[in-house]
């Protein structure tokens, strides 16, 4: 089907359409924050920011609480309750997430259905969900999307993205979902020549508007040779442990699981977000932690979406939204990081 | 879209019997049935393996499994008092329903010990899925597919030492050779006296034609470990269990991973030849 093109003012109609059948999550500000909610009221939609929003959607599909099961106990009983196959009564689209968090919702699908084991939770939810991006006509000075495969643009899991013109709004569908949700809003035009001209030009600016161009070419083979490196330690040196780079990393996905009791008889057993940079992360029931050191937690940061993601599973962990840079206390930057890994001449270069 | 199965919901277990395994009383073995027959027939394992148990309501651990699969309708579970999970299951009573996941993890590697003499050295409470993997080597329909089984099993007291009876048991047969340690003497014990990698020296295991399977403390590990290569056992030939922090025991969570392996997953046995491989981090 043939891009849609429409007035801004009738976004509020158009998402009108789409709750017919779906489910609608999208940005919304409170106070000055920026989240992603389910909309009631599309008039409260806010599309006029830069970059990613700080928070990152990825909690609508893997909550920083979750509960897994509900329990009971009865005397010397057990009832368990599987919260896990829960099917929503509608689809939801999740509308106006920027390229690069529409590209993470793959990542965290690709690590939860990898192997022998899936996780039912995040699937579930994926599979019941729509991605609408929004493409990013600019880009912040912290982006780098383009230096690890992205694209202000880009298409990778979206299923439609809203490109915005100015006065006007191109919905373009990539996939087989997308089409299905565009034949919904017939009663609009299909998106004259020009806006699709305009739209390869606003990509073109947008590219060259990130300021970031990373060479990382084969860093996880860089990175095999440089374990002991005491680049390691250079790089923890200012790290407070406080956990924001990963907690509001749109591809960390590593969890805790507790039980949480709600009185002697019932409650629920959930999981929540953890985090590789807390010092207990590791750390055995014999008391003993195999990465006690901070440089050792520094540099499975790295390690993990740098060589483990590209060695396991041949594509890299990080998105280059640039939020881990934007919200360190301590501002650490990633891309110096990634820099001062591919000077380190090591057997390999 | 089919029903994808919910590998974190556990399947419900009733204690059937409880026994104490040490004075101190902080080493007691499970023997858990299956409230449903159904799971029982769907918990296929084998040696080496283990499994996440929960005290609903106070949370989950992952823990060897020390029963055979050729032990059928129960599992058995030799659990440390450590901590407020165990400590809860360890108050627990006859008919008391634990949960259980897996079975989970590689196992002992069955296919690399076919037609090999077995060496096995064990220290302390580790010797859990080691009781599982000389009762799968014992029992008749398997005895034929092993040859030689030499096993040194060692602990701080002989108060210490697990499973009293099968040790017993294990000494009167002629199929395998079982050499029992203490580390320090004491009245009443009149077998070997020693620390593990010291008697393991004594013993001098022939590494000819043999794979080695070492559980225990880092310390027996770290000590055992040049005795076996001095003995000429390859790298390749030598199997230990990790004992990383685990959690979900899947490989998603994320606590147990060594470098780009996950313990829970692509573990927790590791050969040596593969250990050397991967970054220090267990």
């Amino acid at each position: 089907m043939n891009p849609k093109s429409f007035e801004k003012r009738e976004l509020q109609n158009v998402l009108q359409i789409l709750a017919e059948n779906y489910d609608i999550v999208g940005p919304v500000k409170e106070g000055n924050v920026l989240k992603y909610k389910k909309l009631d009221k599309f008039e409260d939609i806010y599309l006029d920011f830069v970059g990613p929003s700080a928070i990152p959607p990825k909690s609508i599909l893997f909550p920083q609480r979750e509960v897994l099961f509900t329990y009971e106990l009865e005397n010397k009983d057990v009832k368990l309750h599987d919260l896990s196959q829960q099917k929503p009564a509608k689809i939801q689209v999740i509308f106006g997430i920027r390229p690069c968090d529409a590209k993470s919702f793959a990542l965290l699908k690709l690590f939860f259905e990898w192997g022998k084991y899936k996780d039912a939770y995040y699937l579930e939810k994926f599979n019941n969900s729509i991605f609408v991006s929004l493409a990013c006509n600019n880009t912040k000075s912290t982006c780098f999307c383009t230096s690890v495969g992205g694209d202000p643009f880009g298409k990778e899991n979206s299923d439609l993205q809203l490109v915005d013109l100015g006065k006007k709004y191109v919905l373009r569908s990539f996939t087989q979902k997308g089409e299905a949700v565009l034949s919904t809003l017939k009663k609009y035009a299909d998106a004259p020549k020009e806006d699709l001209q305009k739209i390869e030009q606003i990509n073109n600016d947008a590219r060259k508007s990130i300021k970031t161009h990373l060479e990382l070419g084969k860093i996880h083979e860089q990175l095999a040779n440089m374990w002991d490196d005491k680049i390691w330690a250079k790089f923890s040196a200012a790290c407070l442990g406080c956990g924001s780079c990963s907690f509001l990393c749109p591809t960390c996905h590593c969890f805790d699981v507790i039980d949480d009791r709600t009185d002697e008889r019932h409650g629920a057993r959930i999981r929540v977000w953890d985090t590789c940079q807390f010092p207990i992360f590791t750390k055995q029931g014999s008391g003993f932690n195999p990465r006690d050191a901070k440089l050792a937690r520094a540099r499975q940061r790295i390690f993990h979406k740098f060589n483990y993601y590209p060695t396991n599973y041949g594509v890299l962990g990080c998105v280059g939204c640039g939020r881990c840079i934007c919200l360190c206390p301590m501002n650490s930057d990633i891309r110096d990081e990634l820099a001062k890994v591919k000077e380190v001449k090591t057997a390999t270069t | 879209m089919a029903v994808l199965e919910n590998v974190y919901f556990p399947k419900l277990m009733k204690i059937e019997e409880i026994t104490t395994e040490n004075p101190v009383n902080d080493l007691k073995t499970f023997k858990l049935v299956f409230k449903n027959q159904e799971d029982s027939k769907n918990f296929i394992y084998i040696p080496g393996q283990f499994a996440e148990l929960s005290q609903i309501g106070m949370g989950e651990f992952p823990i060897g499994i020390a029963s055979s699969p050729t032990e059928k309708g129960y599992l058995l579970f030799t659990i440390k008092k450590v901590g407020s999970v165990t400590g809860s299951v360890h108050y627990s009573t006859l008919g008391d329903v634990i949960g259980v996941r897996g079975p989970f993890g590689n196992g002992w590697p069955l296919e690399k010990m076919k037609g090999k003499n077995i060496v096995i050295v064990g220290g302390g409470f580790a010797f859990t899925t080691l009781r599982s993997m000389i009762y799968y080597m014992l029992a008749p329909e398997n005895r034929a597919n092993f040859k030689k089984i030499t096993v040194l099993y060692g602990a701080r007291s002989a108060g210490e030492l697990l499973y009293k009876k099968d040790l017993e048991n294990w000494e009167k047969r002629n199929d395998i050779n079982l050499i029992l340690t203490i580390d320090k003497a004491e009245p009443g014990w009149t077998k070997k006296v020693g620390y593990i990698p010291a008697v393991l020296k004594e013993i001098s295991p022939n590494s000819d034609n043999a794979v080695a399977i070492v559980c225990g403390p880092p310390v027996m590990i770290k000590f055992s470990m040049p005795v076996l290569t001095e003995c000429k056992f390859p790298d390749d030939a030598i199997f230990l269990s990790l004992e990383n922090r685990m959690k979900c025991g899947i490989g998603k969570c994320g606590h147990c991973s060594v470098g780009r392996m996950y313990v829970c997953l692509d573990g927790p046995v590791f050969s040596q030849a593969e250990l050397k491989k991967l970054p220090k981090e267990y």
